[in-house]
């Protein structure tokens, strides 16, 4: 979906077009979970999160003023009450809290989930890009407009990042890992 | 292995790694609930999540609106002698107070998230209102449920807010019945109970009674997917020489709802020190609320998104019982009740 389509949905919406609403929810839904997910690894509690976030646009939808930005104006949204909801609970994510494995043998599935701990490892907004990227399969100009920022940012970001899970590969699972 | 496989090797594991599962948006049924229906602008102030999300003080008060406390209309006589006569007895009563100890956990959590004395005031004529301290003494709420306008108040004076929607129909009825003890007990005693034998309690020797039917202690359907409580037990200890309640507990659980936070809850509400028949001030059930207060989530409701929120309260209730849908085949029920009970 393109920034005009958007706008024009967006510009539907505010008439009171629940079709061209939905449609909206329709394309950011899967979006939103994955920037919910970011924050909470928690599937379930990120789409509560991707659907308050899609409440709280439609509540306050007239308050956006560039309707063409309406994917990073909701993204913002989702990311608040995320952020939101892990403050308020308990440290909970036990592969934040993983410790290194040493350099015993992984299984495929092992290293899989080790990924997934070093990508919960990263920086917040740089999961953000992981997961759209990955997740979302989204384009990285796509990407940064849901961000709000440069595709140069999408592109760095994201090269760190591989880079980073490149190292912990090699660190945590040496033997198993060429990459 | 070269540097173009370690890479695509590489992609292929982060991609694995960041997969959540395929979700989807049901555009088709969620357009079929919103827009094939009128508006419901009860609903709407209801759900509106400003206040739902963050207001523990709203969750724990609606919680005690829908399963706890009342003590009119106890005409059952069905059952045993003590039961058959507290019924009787606490019909007759047209005012009560009492003091609700309120612990609230989060599920799997040791250490509670709220604990609270409330004051609860009850008058068959007037209605309802509770006033709700913290742990520390601070004041959270006043809440009211007033018969005669049919609304619902609540007020936060730490934020100088308040909420006030009406209720009509069922809906009122069902909360609004079983505000005060007897009404626990009136639940209590419609369907099977357990007979808890005799104990002393503070020097009064007491008779219990106690259920978890959950088809006889439950929040009105219509209004599960706001408050989703689960699994609850109640026990009422009634006074062998008065014939009163002296002691009511309540240990309930919730899924999440938009009611609870989206968090799963569980919690206890005991009352005791219930009087009876006590005169309570008419200016109780005023709200009185200053001028300086400011409606909770009505200030959104602008002349400029006037015409989008004209798609009504449906859209709202559309997301609540969509999820639920998707999670429990009966809401589709669920829903079938909201419509056919808002105004």
């Amino acid at each position: 979906m393109t920034e005009n389509s958007d706008a024009n949905l967006v510009a539907a919406a505010l008439k009171g077009d629940a079709e061209s609403f939905s449609r909206l929810c329709e394309e950011y839904h899967p979006v939103l979970v994955a920037i919910a997910f970011t924050r909470l690894a928690d599937r379930d509690l990120a789409e509560d999160v991707a659907q308050e976030a899609l409440l709280a646009a439609y509540r306050d939808i007239a308050k956006l003023k560039q309707p063409e930005r309406f994917a990073g104006w909701l993204a913002a949204i989702c990311r608040n009450i995320a952020i939101d909801m892990a403050r308020a609970r308990q440290k909970h994510a036990e592969s934040v809290d993983c410790s290194p494995t040493g350099s015993r043998s992984h299984h495929e599935s092992d290293i899989v989930a080790l990924v997934r701990e070093v990508i919960l490892e990263l920086e917040p907004d740089v999961r953000d890009i992981v997961y759209l990227r990955y997740y979302s399969r989204m384009s990285y100009s796509r990407i940064a407009q849901v961000l709000d920022i440069s595709e140069e940012a999408v592109n760095g970001r994201l090269r760190r990042a591989r880079e980073r899970i490149r190292q912990e590969l090699q660190r945590r699972a040496p033997t198993e890992m060429d990459l | 292995m070269n540097h173009r496989n370690d890479e695509d090797r590489l992609d292929e594991i982060i991609t694995r790694a960041t997969d959540i599962g395929k979700v989807e948006f049901d555009r088709a049924e969620w357009l079929r609930r919103v827009v094939t229906r009128p508006q419901q602008k009860t609903w709407r102030r209801i759900m509106e999540s400003k206040v739902t999300r963050v207001s523990a003080a709203a969750t724990i008060l609606v919680a005690a609106s829908l399963v706890l406390f009342n003590p009119f209309d106890l005409l059952d006589t069905r059952h045993g002698v003590v039961l058959a006569e507290a019924a009787r007895k606490a019909s007759e009563m047209r005012t009560s107070v009492g003091t609700c100890s309120r612990t609230v956990w989060y599920q799997g959590q040791d250490e509670p998230c709220l604990k609270a004395e409330t004051t609860v005031y009850a008058s068959s004529k007037k209605g309802y209102m509770e006033e709700q301290h913290d742990a520390a003494g601070n004041l959270t709420h006043r809440a009211y449920i007033l018969n005669e306008s049919r609304r619902f108040v609540l007020v936060d004076p730490a934020e100088k807010k308040y909420l006030e929607t009406s209720m009509s129909g069922d809906i009122f009825e069902q909360i609004a019945a079983t505000l005060t003890p007897g009404g626990l007990l009136q639940r209590i005693t419609a369907g099977p109970y357990t007979e808890l034998g005799r104990r002393q309690l503070d020097g009064v020797e007491v008779e219990g009674f106690g259920t978890s039917d959950p088809e006889v202690l439950s929040v009105p359907r219509a209004l599960r997917f706001l408050f989703p409580v689960n699994d609850i037990t109640a026990q009422v200890w009634i006074d062998v020489d008065s014939s009163l309640p002296v002691e009511l507990v309540i240990h309930f659980t919730t899924d999440r709802g938009l009611l609870t936070g989206f968090r799963k809850l569980r919690a206890e509400f005991r009352t005791h020190d219930i009087q009876w028949n006590p005169e309570i001030p008419a200016e109780l059930f005023d709200p009185n609320i200053p001028e300086d207060y400011t409606p909770v989530n009505l200030a959104s409701v602008t002349r400029e998104n006037a015409a989008w929120l004209g798609v009504g309260a449906l859209p709202i209730v559309g997301f609540a019982v969509y999820r639920r849908r998707r999670r429990r085949r009966s809401s589709r029920d669920v829903c079938e009740n909201i419509l056919a009970t808002s105004d």
